[in-house]
């Protein structure tokens, strides 16, 4: 057994000298590699894993769980799992996180800033740690239990660091759930991958960020400034106002820390992702340091958003005193708003009102619709039952093609063609009154029956009433 | 929906703690008052609860995860989030941007087409782009519009977010509903996944305000204070202005006190003016000006805005300040340096042209107001309206053209208001026909005067005897509005004078066609008598007979077409349930059968109605025959059918 051990704990280092190497090369020799291991693992499966097992605490990794996504792709095995996917996660979900600011490239440097550079972690991971559980979830696997050999070592927090790195949350959770002692710089960079998480939807980053932070505080650890930008890109995931407010105004009160610009733009990014952008403007007026271009292009890009095209125009002047690399050529000006009574302090004065509508309008509208004042007589021959003239007349209005016109024109908009399938041959009558109808609703009427298609335009068929 | 009741922030800690407000520096930044941050968190997944949205990191923690659902089709019904500012990426974001760019080219009819066709297209576009197109039809107090987009997108799903609720309660306020605006407000509390933000309050506080609902606007402000928001200097400025109309020195210097009380030295400087108003109610001139001193010092650590400035100006110019307010016009003028520091506005220049006015320095009025384009600001409808009005009461009429011209040039559009004071002015200088023509000129343009303007350009010309002109706009009016009683009487005076006795006559049966007017006795009496001079009494009589009679006609058309209906109802059901032949010689049958008894009745009819004139009845009495003979018919044929459908059934 131990023997195995030793030639796992060998592959891996072998690994990471190799890794350090050019990298197709590597390739090269890894796919070899893996195979290699393959065999070892295949070998090796049906062991009891759990008799490895002599820690005092009852670890999840010394149970085989079939419902454990790691111990499932034991399956897959390891050739399938050295895939480039797995060598850089942190890049792509990097790439195509989805900013909030998709106009401001000034932003998007700030979400750099704030996320320490995974791939380069990665790659200093490699030098120092021979790779713990890169390829293989299993290895890591394997691994932890030779360190939870000697009795009451849990799994190291060193290990925790290298899960934050790679993003895995869960796994990492699961880690903490069972004791291991995060550090600070654990806990940024599990924020941070919180943040960037592909596997989370948008609402839930923000939430588990959050739900670690007040873990973390729990912990007594001391956050500091870096921590905080996570915390608030955190709070405008979540759409937390309240929150977003509460940790910036602890950062100042109970860890001392002075907020930069970094941490108001922080907040700003809280204030528009939740809608707040009168506020956020306000808040930036309020601000005791001077805003910055990219304060200003915040809250325009956030206005652009939210659709307040006053404040856009606002803040985009200040941003263009600022830089003026901003400006835009030929801006369409904006159309005045119509109504102003928030600035014009002529209150009480606005009589209009008593000038409009005061009285009730006759509906000139519903008599135009009327189908008989436009010509339209009912041509009883076409209904053969034999029922007295009005009953005659009524049976024609429930033709399936009128009863389809009827329903097109209340529910698509105004002016587009209508287009009705009908199966069987319309009816004399129903083409009459399609045509009064289109000449009525000044819309296309297209009507295919089982013999041709009839455009009905301003009164007349294209048919030409033979059909 | 809701799963429970929400109970709102019980574990709220009252606002007095120091704690609250550890340093007054950042005290306006804090929205929301939580002591800790687990207590909002703890709110805010109340609020998602109800959603039933997990807990936060509860997808980590698969201890056992075997047990969590698996449910593969969640309900599409189930309440949503609104979405996240990240999903406005790709297609959707172009989308967005197409549409704010016809917003800028003031397409609205085009964006909100847009938005509504790529709905159910398979770009979908977010609630933003839906926000944007609200926004800006909510910009140009297209409320109809706007209600209807949003009509359209709640029910094709797109979840609401809080800028949605806020458009909304605007439109709401703007349109003086604010008992609606209200209602919404309970509904997105009760029900929304989020909280609502302070400009909720300060739309809807500012909306109870306007419309005279200051108690229930109080109420509000005390709502928005045990929820855990901190008290905004806006939401009590708008109370305060709204207690400085009632008016109630007392109250606005209260509402102060609470302000000053919950936030240390209130350091925006919007509350200043409505104090200074609240101080000059009572008659305190002297604590009025101390407070101006206060906020307008060179050291002075309020910030005064625009809109703060304003009000402190208008607080000097309506208490017999004017010179003060001058100075201070002065000073303004000086600091405004777009876009870093903005101290005038529009509201400005009408403070101070409304002041020249009340001095009496009309010139200078104007010239202030010319004074607007110097710093970027554009005079609206209700600028131009105010100082038009102005100078039409003080007999300036030249002048008052002149602005009328220059909103034209200028491309502000002149409302019902502007056209019925240039038409006053015109009236009063003599000038009927440009009176006239004034008013040919907003119905033109597609305004809708009232039934008020309709009856001042008909008095006025009546006035100066131009009758003919007169009845074409009375023509117009009844065309477009519902006319009142009253009106109809004194046009018919008015004809009755002038001689003009076929257009009373036809006017009589213009009121008798309304169902919803009457001819009063008195009035028949005059027109009789009118009548009467030129021997015509008859007409009359035998107009109201032959109303009489279409009345009871119609009548009639109402109680067989109630019937037709119902039959028609009964036979197409029965006419496709029925396919026996048996069944189809029954139906024929007895409609044979039944003209007999049905002629019977209707001579019946004819016996009893018999005092109508000759050629009327006659053909009235066909009419009632045929109407009898239809509803006899139908009824029988109804029984018969019952019965034909029983037979089926049994068969």
């Amino acid at each position: 057994m131990a023997t195995f051990m030793m030639i796992q704990r060998t592959g891996n280092s072998i690994f990471a000298t190799f890794l350090k190497a050019r990298a197709p090369y590597s390739y090269k020799l890894f796919s070899n590699h893996s195979l290699k291991l393959k065999g070892l693992f295949s070998a090796s499966r049906n062991l009891p894993l759990r008799s490895f097992g002599t820690s005092a605490v009852p670890n999840n990794f010394q149970k085989p769980q079939p419902s454990d996504p790691r111990v499932f792709r034991h399956d897959g095995g390891v050739a399938q799992r050295g895939n480039p996917n797995q060598r850089n996660p942190q890049d792509q979900s990097y790439a195509q996180r989805g900013n909030p600011n998709q106009w401001s490239s000034q932003n998007q440097s700030f979400a750099q800033r704030a996320n320490p550079n995974q791939r380069n972690s990665q790659d200093q991971n490699f030098a120092q740690r021979g790779t713990p559980n890169l390829w293989n979830p299993q290895d890591q696997n394997q691994k932890q239990i030779v360190e939870n050999g000697a009795p009451s070592a849990p799994p190291a927090n060193v290990d925790l660091m290298s899960l934050c790195r790679e993003g895995k949350i869960k796994e990492a959770v699961d880690f903490m759930t069972q004791g291991v002692r995060a550090d600070l710089p654990t806990f940024r960079a599990l924020l941070n991958s919180c943040a960037n998480s592909k596997l989370l939807e948008e609402g839930k980053k923000g939430d588990d960020g959050l739900q670690l932070f007040e873990q973390m505080r729990k912990l007594g650890l001391r956050p500091d400034a870096q921590t905080f930008l996570a915390v608030l890109s955190a709070c405008a995931s979540a759409e937390t106002v309240e929150e977003g407010f509460i940790h910036f105004e602890s950062m100042k009160n109970e860890y001392g820390i002075s907020p930069g610009i970094e941490h108001y733009l922080g907040v700003v990014d809280v204030l528009g992702a939740s809608g707040h952008v009168t506020e956020a403007k306000e808040f930036i007026e309020n601000m005791p340091v001077e805003p910055t271009a990219a304060v200003w292009e915040t809250l325009m890009n956030f206005a652009k958003l939210h659709g307040d095209i006053d404040l856009e125009d606002h803040a985009e002047e200040l941003l263009v005193v600022l830089d003026s690399s901003k400006a835009v050529a030929n801006k369409i000006p904006t159309q005045p708003p119509k109504k102003r009574s928030a600035v014009n302090m002529l209150e009480g004065k606005n009589r209009v009102s008593e000038y409009r509508s005061a009285t009730p309008y006759k509906g000139e509208e519903v008599k135009g619709l009327n189908m008989k004042e436009a010509g339209y007589v009912p041509d009883t021959r076409y209904v053969l039952h034999d029922i007295d003239q009005e009953a005659k007349e009524q049976a024609l209005l429930y033709h399936s093609e009128r009863l389809a016109i009827a329903y097109g024109l209340i529910s698509t908009p105004a002016r587009t063609p209508l287009r009705i399938i009908k199966n069987l041959r319309v009816c004399g009558d129903c083409h009459n009154a399609i045509k009064i109808m289109s000449k009525i609703v000044g819309r296309e009427l297209i009507v295919r029956d089982n013999k041709r298609f009839h455009h009905f335009k301003d009164g007349k068929c294209s048919c030409g009433d033979y059909w | 929906m809701a799963l429970s009741k929400p109970v709102f922030f019980p574990h709220l800690k009252t606002l007095s703690k120091p704690h609250h407000h550890p340093s007054p520096l950042y005290l306006s930044l804090r929205l929301l008052s939580f002591a800790t941050p687990e207590e909002a968190a703890a709110e805010r997944r109340r609020r998602k609860r109800r959603l039933r949205i997990e807990p936060p990191l509860n997808s980590l923690r698969h201890t056992q995860p075997q047990q969590r659902p698996i449910n593969p089709t969640p309900n599409p019904n189930a309440p949503k989030l609104p979405e996240h500012v990240s999903v406005l990426t790709g297609n959707r974001l172009n989308l967005h941007n197409r549409i704010l760019k016809l917003i800028r080219e003031n397409d609205l009819d085009e964006a909100a087409l847009l938005t509504r066709h790529s709905i159910y297209s398979n770009c979908r576009p977010t609630v933003f782009t839906c926000n944007s197109v609200m926004a800006a039809l909510l910009r140009q107090s297209r409320y109809a519009d706007l209600l209807s987009l949003h009509r359209f997108i709640t029910q094709a799903g797109v979840v609401p977010n809080v800028v949605t609720h806020n458009l909304l309660i605007n439109a709401y306020c703007d349109c003086r509903k604010t008992d609606t605006a209200l209602e919404h407000y309970k509904q997105l509390i009760n029900d929304a996944p989020f909280n609502p933000s302070p400009t909720t309050y300060r739309i809807l506080v500012k909306g109870l305000v306007d419309n005279n609902k200051i108690d229930r606007a109080l109420q509000l402000k005390d709502e928005m204070l045990t929820k855990g928001f901190a008290p905004d200097p806006i939401v009590y400025n708008y109370l305060m202005l709204g207690l400085v109309k009632k008016p109630d020195a007392d109250g606005v210097l209260a509402l102060y006190d609470e302000l000053k009380e919950k936030l240390g030295p209130v350091s925006d400087g919007v509350v200043y003016g409505s104090l200074m108003k609240g101080y000059f109610l009572k008659g305190m001139e002297k604590e009025a000006m101390e407070c101006y001193a206060e906020a307008v010092r060179e050291d002075s650590r309020v910030r005064m805005s625009a809109v703060a400035y304003n009000s402190v100006l208008d607080a000097l110019s309506k208490n017999g300040k004017f010179d003060e307010a001058m100075r201070l016009f002065d000073q303004m003028m000086e600091e405004h340096s777009p876009p870093r520091r903005l101290t005038v506005n529009l509201g400005s220049f009408n403070v101070m042209a409304d002041g020249f006015c009340a001095q009496g320095r009309f010139k200078d009025a104007i010239e202030v107001f010319r004074k607007m384009g110097e710093k970027r600001c554009s005079p609206d409808t209700l600028s131009f309206n105010n100082l038009i009005q102005q100078l039409c009461s003080n007999g300036m009429v030249a002048e008052a053209e002149d602005l009328y011209r220059e909103m034209s040039e200028k491309g502000v559009n002149p409302d019902e208001f502007t056209y019925v004071l240039m038409m006053d002015a015109c009236f009063a200088d003599n000038r009927a026909d440009e009176a006239a023509g004034y008013f040919g000129k907003m119905v033109e343009s597609g305004l809708r005067p009232n039934a008020v303007a309709y009856n001042k350009v008909i008095d006025g010309l009546v006035k100066v005897g131009k009758i003919d002109q007169a009845i074409v706009f009375f023509d117009q009016m009844v065309e477009k509005l519902k006319v009142e009683v009253t009106s109809y009487e004194e046009m018919l005076k008015v004809l009755s004078e002038a001689g003009k006795l076929d257009e009373v006559l036809k006017l009589v049966a213009d009121m008798l066609k309304d169902d919803s007017l009457s001819l009063s006795s008195e009035m028949q009496e005059f027109v009789t008598a009118a009548l009467k001079k030129e021997g015509r009494e008859e007409e009359l009589v035998k107009l109201l007979e032959e109303k009489e009679r279409e009345k009871a006609e119609a009548l009639f058309k109402e109680a067989e077409a109630a019937n037709a209906s119902e039959t028609s109802a009964a036979l197409t059901a029965g006419s496709s349930a029925i396919l026996s032949n048996e069944a189809k010689v029954e139906t024929t049958n007895f409609g044979e059968a039944t003209i007999n008894p049905a002629l019977v009745n209707a001579a019946d009819l004819t016996v009893g109605d018999q005092q109508n004139n000759q050629e009327a009845t006659a053909v009235e009495s066909d009419s009632a025959e045929a109407g009898v003979v239809q509803v006899s018919t139908t009824e029988d044929l109804k029984i018969k059918n019952d019965d034909v459908s029983a037979e089926q059934v049994t068969v």
